[in-house]
């Protein structure tokens, strides 16, 4: 069977936060809670629940490590998770293609 | 030209003033140091505002900004600019220096411009540290920088002056991004 024209989009990574959070961590090799928070202007709340959904999805990785002192738990996307947005970008590419100008 | 999302991320992260508070506050006491004749100051001013904005980055800005670890393409991007860079200051001070003393010769025409190396070589630096940050007003600061000291070799008020103004006009903006970075954390802890 041939493959669709238009291709279906990966709903999990097709939510607004999670998308948002993944296109910043695409850009940076690891970023902190407060910096993620700060930057995606996502609640508290909301940006944690993502956090943990993703991490169980193998999207993200949280790693704790000792800098200067302190304890800090950084957040870093993983190859699962940059493989996923990379095809996730060319499903969208193919989706706004097949929209007459 | 619309700047990449990954560079507009690089440039806000140096947004919060301090480094332009610190270097500020450093080119004011340089300029004191000028006029006061205590010419250590000059050595030990820069190295000491370094340190002192690497503290004050992690304990003022951090906590309220996040951490973050720009991609190692981005940092090594960083790091060879920043030696091709040095290398070309230090090539343009000794070209300045050759072509003052050897080709026009004289000490005399040295006298009238020595006065504005100082800020002009703290304007190169600007210039280099808006190139590495990407944040522009540090080009603005060169300028800024490179008048004043074009300024002393008119007013002939010695290097001192020159670096004095251009240090509070550098220090004056830190301040008033500094002050707006905290407004802005105050509000978003208070949406929170």
């Amino acid at each position: 069977m041939a493959p669709p024209v238009v291709p279906e989009v990966d709903g999990f990574l097709h939510e607004p936060a999670r998308l948002r959070v993944l296109a910043f961590l695409a850009m940076v090799d690891a970023a902190d809670f407060m910096y993620l928070l700060r930057q995606t202007g996502l609640s508290r709340g909301n940006l944690s629940v993502q956090m943990g959904r993703m991490e169980e999805h193998g999207l993200v990785r949280a790693s704790k490590r000792e800098v200067d002192g302190r304890l800090r738990t950084t957040f870093a996307l993983t190859e699962d998770g940059l493989t996923a947005l990379r095809g996730y970008k060319e499903t969208m590419h193919r989706i706004l293609a097949a929209i007459p100008d | 030209m619309m700047r990449s999302p990954e560079v507009r991320l690089f440039q806000a992260y140096w947004d919060d003033g301090t480094l332009d508070l610190l270097a500020g506050g450093a080119v004011v006491l340089m300029g004191v140091g000028y006029m006061l004749e205590l010419f250590l100051a000059e050595v030990i001013v820069l190295p000491l505002a370094l340190a002192v904005w690497a503290v004050l980055r992690k304990w003022l800005v951090e906590p309220r900004a996040g951490y973050v670890e720009f991609s190692r393409r981005r940092r090594e991007r960083t790091r060879h600019e920043l030696l091709a860079t040095v290398a070309v200051g230090a090539g343009v001070l000794v070209l300045f220096l050759a072509l003052v003393v050897l080709v026009r010769g004289g000490t005399a025409v040295l006298g009238a411009y020595v006065d504005a190396l100082p800020a002009l070589l703290l304007a190169l630096l600007a210039a280099v540290t808006g190139m590495l940050t990407r944040a522009w007003r540090f080009a603005v600061y060169a300028g800024v920088l490179a008048v004043a000291g074009a300024g002393t070799v008119v007013a002939g008020t010695g290097p001192g002056l020159a670096l004095v103004v251009g240090g509070l006009i550098v220090w004056g903006v830190g301040m008033v991004l500094l002050v707006r970075f905290l407004a802005a954390s105050r509000r978003f802890e208070a949406s929170e």
